[in-house]
C-alpha cells in the first residue's frame, strides 16, 4: 500500500456524480395523461446495462417505467403489455435474435388482444434488418447511441388519448377500465363489477421482500387452481411510489413473476401512487372480480394488493381488504418493540420473511410476543419455503 | 499544480471542470510533478521494483514481451459447431504461416442458450441457436467443434459461467474418447459466475451453490489438470455494465479473494490451486487510468496472495492478465473510427502489461463480425506487436510521475471497496496459520453484496452518470454526439446466421436423443443429483470431495446426457435463482 504522507498534497479524488446531471423534470405534464411504458428484454440475452439507464431517465422524465425483467419470451412480454394498459412496449434486442422475436412479438400483440399498442425496439439493430422489421410490424427501431431526450421524446409521441373501449377481450378491456379509473377517476358505467371472494393486502418496509413473497403466493395459487378449478384465477394490483418531482414512477414488482410460465393464470397489474393515496382501489377491486373470463379461464376469486411499502405508518390499506399480511424481516426487531402500534396493529397475519438472515430468531420471539391469536409465518420467499403455510393462513 | 480534490471528502460537482475528469470520476490535475512517494527509495523498492519483483506493479517478468509476447487470442465462434471448427483451423493456419514467434490459442464463443445451459429444442432457445457463438448440447457437438485440432497442443479458452463445469466435463470426456488424458489438456475456463451476477446475468443457480460449483472446479483441476486455467476472473463484464475502472479492479479483485477463500476452505492448498487462476479486464478509453489500473492489479494481487492468503510460491502471486478492448466504447457510427479506438486501447492494455489480447472487430456493434473485420482487429495486434516498438522496453512509463501517482489513486480506492465487501461478509476469520493478516475480513463478502443488491446499484450509478455526462456533452464520442454525419449510410457487411441452424441443430440433438440409451442417461442424471446433494461415489472414487460433481458430469457427457439435462439435473437439487434486488 503506498505511504500515506500527512503533508502531501495530491490527492486524486473519485467525483461520484455526474459532471452534468440528467435534469429531474415532468417532461410529460401537456401530454393526455402519464405515459406508460413496458421496457422488455426477450430471449436468454443478459445485458441490461441499456435497458436500465433508458428506464432511469424515463423516470426522471415523469414516465411510469414497467420493466419486464429478463428472459421473456414475445408471448410473456405481450400480455404484460396488455395487463399493463401500456402507451407503448420497448424491446432491448443485444443478441441478434431480433428478426425472429421481434415479428414475433408484434404477432403476439394481436393475438392477446391489443395489435394497437406499438412495438419499439432498441439495440443492436444492422441498419440493413431495420426495413424488414418495420416490414414485419414493428413501430420504430433506436440503434445505439441515441440520446436520453430522444428516447423520452420517442415515447412521449407514443400517448394518445384514452378510449374507454380499447377491445373485445375482457382482460384487456379490465386493463384500460383501471387506467381510466386510477388516472382520471373515471368509471365505464357498463363495466362488469364483483368483489373477488378474496382481497389481501400484503404491506411492509421497502426491501421486506413483498414482491417476491406476493409473487410466490400468486404462483402458489396458479398451482392449486390448475387441481382445483373452484379456487378461480388469481390477480395482483402491485403500488410504487410516484416521484414528487416528476410524477414518474418505476414499477418493477412484476419482474418478480415468472409469465413465461404461469402465462395468463395470473393477472398483473402494476401502478404508481403519491403517498398512500388509494383512492379509488375499491372500484378498481371490483372491476377485477368483475371482468369476464378468457377463454376456458375462471373469473378471478384472489386478489392480492402490494403497498408502497412506505413504512410504519402505512396503514390505510387494510380500509380496502379483507385481511393484512405485515410482512417484515430479521434485523427489524427494535421497530418491532418501537412500534406497538401503527402498521403492526393492523396485521391479521406477521410474516417473517428472510428467516435465514441472522436476527430471525430475535424478531420471531418479538413478534410472538406481540401477535396475540394472530398467525405468524416464517418465509424465505426467494427460496419458496414457507410460502405454503402462509398461502393457507392467508386463504386455506 | 492545483488540486480540486481534498483529501477529506470528494471533490464539489460545482467547482469541477468537466475536461479534468475522466471516465471513471477521477479528478486529475492539470499536471504532475516530484510527489514525495513517488521520490522515495522505500517507495521505490517497496511499491515498485524493477519488473519481475515483487508485488509486480511493473510487469511479471524481466525481460517483458522480449521473451513472451502476449499471445493474440480472437474470440470466434458462431452457427453450428462444423461452421466455428472452420473458423478456427482458418485461425491456427493463418497463424502457421508466420515467422514470428507470435502465440495463437483458440477462443471459443458459445452461443446464448449454451451459456444459459439450455439445449437448442428449449423453448427459451428460439431465435437464439447459433447466433452470438457456436451451440452446443451434447459430447457429439463438442467432437465437431474440435474435431481434427491438435488439442493437446492448442490451448483452448471456453468463455462459459453458468454452466461451465457441464461443457467442461464435455470437453474433458470428448479428449478421453479422442485417446488424449485429462492432464494432457492446455487451456482455460472462464468460470467466474460472481461477474454474471454483477453484471452479466448469465447466472442458473443461486450466488452459493454456484460459487461452489466454481470450487469444483479448482478442485478437479487442481487434482488432474495441471496444465489448465479454471478460473479467469473477470472484470470485464463488470466494465461493460458501466461500471468505472476503480470497480472493475476492485470488484474483480474481491470476486478472485472469494473463490480463493473458499477454495482454502475446501482443503485446497493456495500454492497449487493459485498459479492457475487468471484474470480478464477490460481496456476502455481514457488511456493512462487503463494502463494504471493493470499495474494497481498486480500489486495487490500478489500482497493478497502473499500476505493475507499465505501463498509462498512465487507463481501463486502472479496477476496473470487477459485483456479484451471495450465493445462498449464502439459505435455503429461511422464504424471505421473503431478501428482507431481499439487501436489506441489495444496499446493500453500491452503497456498495462497483459499477458493476452483479444481486439474487438469495428463492426460489433452492428451484428457478429464478418471475416475482413476480424482480420483487421488481428492486424492491429500485429502492428502494435511488430512496428511500434512498445514491446522492447518493459514498462516504459514506469517511475512517471502522473503513472506512479494515479497507480496509487487507482490502488487505494480499490482497497477501500475491497474492505467495503469484506465488511458486508460474515465475520472474521483466518484462513492459514502463516498468514500475516489475522483479521482477514468477512466470509463470503462478495455473496453478500450480491444479496444486498450491492454491485448491481453501484455499477447501475455509474453506468448512468457515463450516460448523463453524453447526454450534456461533457463527453464527447465522435460520429455520436458530435461530428455526426447525418448523410451517412453504412454499407458494411454483416454475417448473417441463417434461421436454417437452429432448425438442423434442433434435428441432430433429436436424432442423438433417439441413439443413446435412455437406462445410462438416467442413472448418469441420478449421480449427478447424488453430487449435488454432497455424496458422490464417482467424486470419492476419483478422490475428490463427496460434493464435487465434476466426475459425475464427466460420466453423463460419456452416456450421452445434454447440456440441458445435466444443467437441470443440478437444478433439482440446488434451484433456479430469479435474480436478486433489481434496483
Amino acid at each position: 500500500m503506498p505511504e500515506h504522507d500527512p503533508h502531501h498534497a495530491h490527492q486524486t479524488a473519485t467525483l461520484h456524480v455526474a459532471t452534468t446531471e440528467f435534469e429531474k423534470l415532468d417532461r410529460c405534464a401537456e401530454l393526455p395523461h402519464r405515459p406508460r411504458v413496458l421496457l422488455g428484454k426477450m430471449g436468454l440475452d443478459g445485458h441490461d446495462r441499456g435497458v436500465k439507464v433508458i428506464a432511469r431517465a424515463l423516470r426522471d422524465s415523469g414516465v411510469h417505467v414497467i420493466y419486464s425483467g429478463l428472459w421473456q419470451t414475445p408471448r410473456s412480454l405481450a400480455i404484460s403489455a396488455r395487463d399493463e394498459d401500456v402507451d407503448v412496449v420497448a424491446a432491448s434486442m443485444m443478441s441478434n435474435s431480433h428478426l425472429v422475436l421481434g415479428p414475433r412479438l408484434v404477432d403476439s400483440m394481436r393475438e392477446i388482444g391489443r395489435p394497437d399498442i406499438p412495438v419499439q425496439m432498441g439495440g443492436i439493430l444492422p441498419q440493413d434488418d431495420i426495413p424488414k422489421l418495420l416490414e414485419g410490424g414493428v413501430a420504430s427501431c433506436f440503434t445505439t447511441g441515441v440520446g436520453l431526450l430522444e428516447i423520452v421524446e420517442a415515447v412521449k409521441s407514443t400517448v394518445k388519448h384514452r378510449e374507454a373501449k380499447v377491445s373485445d377481450h375482457p382482460t384487456a378491456q379490465l386493463a384500460r377500465d383501471i387506467s381510466l379509473l386510477h388516472e382520471a377517476g373515471k368509471l365505464r358505467t357498463d363495466a362488469p363489477k364483483r368483489r373477488p371472494k378474496r382481497v389481501i393486502g400484503v404491506t411492509g418496509s421497502p426491501g421486506a421482500g413483498k414482491s417476491t413473497l406476493v409473487a410466490s403466493l400468486a404462483a402458489e395459487h396458479a398451482r392449486r387452481a390448475q387441481e382445483d378449478q373452484s379456487l378461480g384465477r388469481v390477480a395482483v394490483v402491485a403500488f410504487d411510489p410516484q416521484s414528487p418531482i416528476t410524477k414518474g414512477a418505476l414499477l418493477g414488482d412484476r419482474l418478480r413473476v415468472d409469465f413465461n410460465s404461469l402465462g395468463q393464470a395470473v393477472f398483473y397489474r402494476s401502478l404508481a401512487i403519491a403517498g398512500e393515496d388509494y383512492r379509488g382501489l375499491d372500484d378498481i377491486i371490483q372491476l377485477i372480480g368483475g371482468c369476464a373470463a378468457p377463454d376456458g379461464m375462471a373469473q378471478i376469486d384472489t386478489l392480492f394488493i402490494e403497498t408502497v411499502g412506505a413504512g410504519q405508518n402505512e396503514v390505510r390499506i387494510r380500509e380496502h381488504v379483507d385481511t393484512t399480511a405485515v410482512v417484515l424481516v430479521p434485523g427489524m426487531g427494535d421497530a418491532v418493540q418501537m412500534d406497538k402500534a401503527g402498521i403492526l396493529e393492523i396485521a391479521d397475519t406477521f410474516v417473517c420473511n428472510k428467516a435465514d438472515h441472522q436476527g430471525q430468531n430475535e424478531l420471531m420471539r418479538d413478534l410472538r410476543e406481540i401477535a396475540g391469536r394472530r398467525k405468524v409465518i416464517e418465509t424465505v420467499a426467494t427460496k419458496g419455503t414457507g410460502i405454503n403455510e402462509l398461502y393457507e393462513a392467508l386463504i386455506g | 499544480m492545483t488540486t480540486l480534490s481534498s483529501r477529506q471528502g470528494t471533490p464539489n460537482p460545482d467547482q469541477v471542470d468537466p475536461q479534468a475528469v475522466t471516465i471513471s470520476g477521477l479528478v486529475l490535475d492539470p499536471s504532475y510533478g516530484p510527489d514525495k512517494p513517488a521520490d522515495s527509495l522505500k517507495h521505490i523498492e517497496r511499491d515498485i521494483p524493477e519488473p519481475g519483483q515483487f508485488p509486480y506493479t511493473r510487469g511479471l517478468f524481466p525481460q517483458g514481451y522480449r521473451t513472451r509476447l502476449w499471445t493474440m487470442r480472437q474470440f470466434a465462434g458462431f452457427g453450428s459447431a462444423d461452421d466455428t471448427n472452420r473458423r478456427f483451423k482458418y485461425l491456427l493456419e493463418q497463424a502457421k504461416t508466420s515467422k514470428t514467434k507470435a502465440n495463437t490459442g483458440l477462443s471459443t464463443a458459445f452461443d446464448l442458450p449454451t451459456l444459459m445451459g439450455r439445449d437448442s429444442d428449449d423453448a427459451l432457445s428460439a431465435g437464439e441457436v447459433g447466433r452470438c457463438g457456436v451451440a452446443i448440447d451434447t459430447i457429439e457437438d463438442m467432437h465437431r467443434l474440435y474435431a481434427d485440432i491438435p488439442i493437446d497442443q492448442v490451448t483452448v479458452s471456453q468463455t462459459i459461467n453458468g454452466p461451465a463445469c457441464v461443457i467442461w466435463a464435455m470437453y474433458i470426456a470428448m479428449a478421453q474418447q479422442r485417446g488424449i488424458g485429462a492432464d494432457q489438456l492446455g487451456g482455460t475456463l472462464q468460470n467466474d459466475i460472481l461477474k454474471e451476477f454483477h453484471s452479466q446475468n448469465e447466472y442458473i443457480y443461486p450466488p452459493e451453490p454456484s460459487v461452489k460449483l466454481v470450487i469444483d472446479t479448482i478442485e478437479y483441476q487442481s487434482k488432474f489438470m495441471p496444465k489448465w486455467n479454471s478460473v479467469s476472473i473477470s472484470g470485464y463484464h463488470i466494465r461493460e455494465a458501466g461500471s468505472s475502472a476503480t470497480q472493475e479492479l476492485a470488484f474483480t479483485l474481491r470476486d478472485g479473494m472469494e473463490y480463493v477463500e473458499e477454495a482454502i476452505l475446501r482443503g485446497l492448498d493456495v500454492n497449487d490451486f493459485g498459479p492457475r487462476l487468471s484474470f480478464f479486464f477490460n481496456a476502455h478509453n481514457e488511456f493512462f487510468e487503463e494502463i494504471c489500473k493493470l499495474r494497481a492489479a498486480r500489486r495487490i494481487w500478489a500482497r493478497m496472495m502473499k500476505d493475507r492468503y499465505g501463498a509462498t510460491n512465487p507463481k501463486a502471486w502472479y496477476m496473470k492478465t487477459h485483456v479484451q478492448t471495450a465493445g462498449c466504447s464502439l459505435t455503429e457510427q461511422q464504424p471505421l473510427n473503431n478501428i482507431v479506438r481499439v487501436a489506441y486501447q489495444a496499446m493500453a492494455g500491452v503497456l498495462g502489461g497483459c499477458q493476452s489480447l483479444h481486439t474487438d472487430s469495428m463492426d460489433e456493434t452492428l451484428g457478429l463480425p464478418t471475416e475482413q473485420a476480424v482480420t483487421v482487429a488481428l492486424r492491429t495486434q500485429q502492428i502494435l506487436a511488430h512496428e511500434t516498438g512498445v514491446t522492447r522496453v518493459t514498462d516504459p512509463l514506469g517511475g512517471s510521475w502522473f503513472i506512479e501517482q494515479l497507480t496509487d489513486t487507482m490502488e487505494r480506492e480499490a482497497l477501500g471497496l475491497i474492505a467495503e465487501i469484506d465488511a458486508m461478509g460474515g465475520g472474521p476469520f483466518k484462513l492459514a496459520s502463516n498468514t500475516k493478516d489475522d483479521n482477514v475480513g468477512g466470509r463470503a463478502g462478495a455473496v453478500s453484496g450480491i444479496h444486498k443488491g450491492y454491485f448491481r446499484r453501484a455499477i447501475a450509478e455509474a453506468a448512468y452518470r457515463f450516460s448523463e455526462e453524453c447526454e450534456a456533452h461533457d463527453r464527447i464520442i465522435v460520429g455520436v454526439n458530435e461530428y455526426v454525419d447525418n448523410e451517412e449510410s453504412r454499407p458494411i457487411d454483416i454475417l448473417e446466421i441463417p434461421h436454417q441452424v437452429e432448425v438442423d441443430q434442433c434435428t441432430r440433438l433429436e436424432a442423438f436423443k433417439k441413439n443413446r440409451s435412455a437406462d445410462a442417461v438416467r442413472k448418469a442424471l441420478d449421480e449427478i443429483r447424488a453430487a449435488a446433494k454432497g455424496d458422490s461415489k464417482l467424486a470419492r472414487d476419483a478422490g475428490v470431495a463427496p460434493e464435487n460433481v465434476m466426475p459425475a458430469l464427466v460420466e453423463g457427457a460419456l452416456a450421452g446426457c445434454t447440456l440441458g439435462e445435466m444443467v437441470q439435473a443440478m437444478a433439482d437439487v440446488y434451484g433456479r435463482y430469479a435474480g436478486g434486488p433489481e434496483w
